[in-house]
């Protein structure tokens, strides 16, 4: 009797396939999973943000100005304090023309950043940029700029910004990251813009908050042309958020005209102010 | 830019388990390949008894041992495929080398011996690692094949 080993074809047990092709492809689902729920989750916390009372928002976040601690603070000299005081007028003015929900109240504040930018936060704070007030050709510019920021907070879009930060970071977690390393993040959120529907609904309400105001929606179109020239000129990353809003600028401006409609010029645009001749726009 | 900084660790660490390990596990078949066309002569059975037409001066045990490891790749490729269930390619391979590699060190051992034929092979399979909960811990196996290699009679 004789035996032999016949040779075995081992390959069999291996699979042909390649473990990287394999591997890229379970990395690219896995990848498309966790964004889809890290969407959901967004939105969700957003939505679920947005029924915090507001009353609870403020006490929440008191006096602090979430988002603003990357911002210069002006130095508290006599035309900062002028310009401040011209502020809080005209937003006292414009937040009595958006039909804001009882209890609801906004404080306006004045960094000395030179970049023309105004952000809402947490609380109904909103920031305003000395490099925004310098630049506005005029009251009525500004006034939209106020608006459209009081739009975003009577939306409550800084919250549900915040809500669905929250989310994400509570995802990260759950996938192993470190939720403390993760907090600053979540209050810059409010400073990064918000969806396009969110600008698309404050620019309504800003243009409707304008309109009750001066009675015509002139000299809104001007804030994203002065907003875009200084676009054109400063190719950097510190985009004004207003700036890099999603309804293309082309388009905003375009809707900011044909919202001013038959405005002819009169009554003609308020200047921001007769004795704020050296902020006047250069 | 932690952030940036741990994927970015990963990553190299992937490229590295990926480049060395696929390298090292080339290497391994073909050595594996030589081997065992040079130890064909030595036949191994499963069977228990050896054939009773034929006459054996000795017998002996035999043992062929070896520890495989596995590369951050083929961890990361694992633990990823576990998600959906499936064929563990990644470890199909490294199985099947620790499996032949024992055989192969088995039959050296017999040859050494100067056995012709082993018979009553088994191989067992052990997991190296730390305990469960050290999530770091690293996967190994260790494989090991026995036999009774057995010496003809007629050989000088």
């Amino acid at each position: 009797m004789s035996w032999e080993n016949p040779p075995v074809p081992h390959e069999v047990n291996v699979s042909r396939e390649s473990v990287l092709a394999e591997f890229l492809r379970l990395l690219a689902g896995l990848g498309i999973c966790v964004l889809i729920l890290a969407a959901v989750l967004y939105l969700a916390g957003g939505w679920l943000a947005r029924w915090v009372p507001f009353s609870t928002e403020a006490a929440w976040v008191g006096d602090r100005v979430i988002g603003l601690s990357n911002v210069v603070e002006a130095p508290a000299d006599a035309e900062h304090t002028r310009i401040l005081e011209r502020l809080r007028t005209l937003t006292a003015r414009v937040a009595a023309n958006m039909d804001l929900p009882q209890g609801m109240s906004v404080r306006v504040h004045l960094s000395d950043n030179d970049v023309p930018n105004a952000f809402a936060t947490l609380g109904g704070h909103l920031v305003v940029n000395r490099g925004l007030y310098r630049r506005m050709p005029s009251e009525n510019a500004l006034a939209l700029v106020i608006a459209h920021e009081v739009g975003h907070i009577k939306a409550r879009d800084p919250i549900a910004a915040v809500g669905g930060g929250a989310s994400l970071a509570l995802l990260m977690v759950a996938l192993g990251g470190d939720a403390r390393s993760l907090a600053p993040g979540i209050a810059r959120l409010v400073q990064l813009g918000y969806s396009r529907q969110a600008e698309s609904a404050a620019d309504t309400e800003a243009l409707l908050g304008l309109q009750r105001m001066y009675g015509h929606a002139g000299g809104a179109a001007a804030v994203f042309e002065v907003l875009d020239d200084y676009g054109r000129e400063h190719r950097e990353i510190t985009m004004p958020t207003l700036l890099s809003t999603h309804p293309a600028d082309a388009r905003r401006i375009q809707r900011m005209r044909e919202a001013a409609g038959q405005w002819n010029g009169t009554p003609a645009l308020v200047p921001l102010s007769a004795e704020d001749g050296m902020d006047a726009p250069q | 830019m932690e952030l940036i900084i741990q994927f970015g660790v990963i990553a190299f660490l992937l490229l590295l388990g990926l480049v060395f390990g696929r390298a090292a596990e080339a290497r391994h078949f073909r050595e594996l390949k030589q081997k065992e066309l040079i130890l064909r002569q030595v036949l191994v059975f499963s069977e228990k008894h050896p054939p009773a037409d034929q006459e054996f001066r000795g017998a002996k045990l035999v043992v062929g041992s070896v520890v495989i490891a596995e590369d951050y790749f083929k961890r990361i490729a694992a633990s990823l495929k576990s998600l959906v269930g499936g064929r563990l390619t990644a470890y199909e391979s490294l199985m099947d080398r620790g499996r032949r590699e024992a055989i192969v060190r088995m039959k050296q051992a017999a040859r050494e011996a100067g056995a012709s034929m082993i018979f009553n092979v088994r191989i067992e399979t052990a997991r190296l690692s730390e305990s469960d909960s050290n999530r770091q811990a690293l996967f190994a196996a260790e494989f090991i094949a026995y036999g009774t290699a057995l010496v003809p009679a007629n050989r000088p």
